[in-house]
């Protein structure tokens, strides 16, 4: 057996390996980078303004007091942002195009109550096929299958309309017993929404 | 639909795949190969002026898609993993053959696999092999000397266990 075997074969062993992304995501991402990159003057803008707000919470030791009744994101300015509202709910602010340590996000939603699972699925992995996650892809009125009615209880609460593309809501006092949250985030730093069957493997508890 | 676009369309149709294998060939999780060569290839439609003149286009969407993995793992080492992530999966396999193969080339050294990756799904020479990984040209032939040694035992031994004495 020679070199060029040895190279047939291993071409042949990943002939039924394909790329199954479709071009528009792909397109529609890189329009998305293409569209932050325009914005650098911006961005320096709010970078320049990002680092004297942190300056003034350090000098004058307030930037947790800012959060009304909550807990926030542990002083991470380019991750995310957790609060607890008034109201009862819950609002998560995401900053950035990479969302950094979903695991602390995760725990601090727990920590809030919130049986929830925070996870990036990427591209090919459907958000229903979450490892250890019972996922609730569609409203359906049939046994098993939960309600779009309960689905805006659980993230919109009161509010009506569209939420952000960066933040949203989560009402843990309208999560039934036996269900969780799943949250996708996607690699710009958008969102998904899912209920999810609460479990120790899926939400923890 | 533009030019560019039409472009970039034919270049992602007949790349895909290609870059695919020969990144899952070095991260050895196809999820995770998937979702870096998508990310690498919004990347190039981001920059599809810079990367359509490229001398080997293919070659930087692999290379990116590398780099990504590299950065995604200091970035994410932290994240929840998901717990089943770590569980190889190929694909359907042809043959047991192929499955022997696909488990031989992965038990090479990274480096090797690379260099097989490069070399043999990208049909990138060598200097441009060694353009793309930042090694020299003499290393590149000394590691694919070895990995080809590696695989042809791998499959003369398979094939003497396969054949009735």
């Amino acid at each position: 057996m020679n070199d060029a075997d040895v190279i047939t074969a291993v071409k042949a062993s990943y002939a039924g390996i394909h790329m199954d992304v479709p071009l528009d995501v792909i397109e529609g991402r890189g329009r998305r980078l293409r569209a932050h990159r325009r914005l650098p003057g911006l961005a320096g803008v709010a970078g320049t303004v990002a680092i004297l707000a942190l300056a003034a919470a350090l000098v004058f030791g307030s930037g947790r007091a800012a959060a009304p009744g909550g807990s926030t994101g542990t002083g991470r300015l380019t991750a995310w942002t957790v609060v607890s509202q008034p109201g009862g709910g819950v609002r998560v602010a995401l900053r950035g195009s990479q969302i950094r340590d979903l695991a602390g996000l995760q725990d601090r939603l727990r920590g809030d109550g919130i049986p929830a699972r925070v996870a990036r699925i990427g591209y090919r992995r459907p958000p229903l096929n979450v490892p250890g996650c019972r996922v609730f892809g569609d409203w359906s009125p049939v046994p098993g299958g939960i309600s779009r009615a309960l689905w805006l209880k659980i993230f919109y609460g009161p509010h009506t309309g569209q939420q952000s593309k960066r933040a949203f809501w989560v009402y843990p006092s309208a999560i039934p017993r036996g269900l969780g949250v799943l949250v996708d985030i996607y690699y710009d730093g958008t969102f998904g929404l899912y209920v999810v069957r609460a479990s120790p493997p899926c939400t923890g508890s | 639909m533009s030019q560019e676009q039409a472009d970039f369309a034919a270049f992602y149709e007949g790349s895909r795949d290609d870059c695919l294998r020969t990144v899952l060939a070095v991260v050895r999780d196809v999820d995770k190969a998937q979702d870096l060569v998508a990310e690498a290839f919004a990347r190039a439609w981001a920059s599809w002026r810079r990367v359509s003149r490229h001398p080997a286009p293919r070659a930087w969407v692999v290379r990116t898609a590398l780099n990504l993995g590299v950065s995604s793992w200091r970035r994410h080492r932290r994240e929840l993993p998901l717990t089943d992530h770590d569980v190889p999966a190929y694909g359907p396999a042809t043959s047991q053959v192929n499955a022997e193969l696909v488990a031989a080339l992965q038990r090479l050294p990274a480096r090797q696999r690379q260099v097989v990756a490069l070399r043999i799904f990208l049909d990138l020479d060598t200097a441009h092999t060694a353009e793309v990984l930042g090694i020299a040209p003499g290393t590149v032939t000394a590691h694919l000397t070895r990995a080809l040694t590696a695989l042809r035992a791998e499959l003369a031994a398979y094939e003497s266990e396969g054949t009735p004495s």
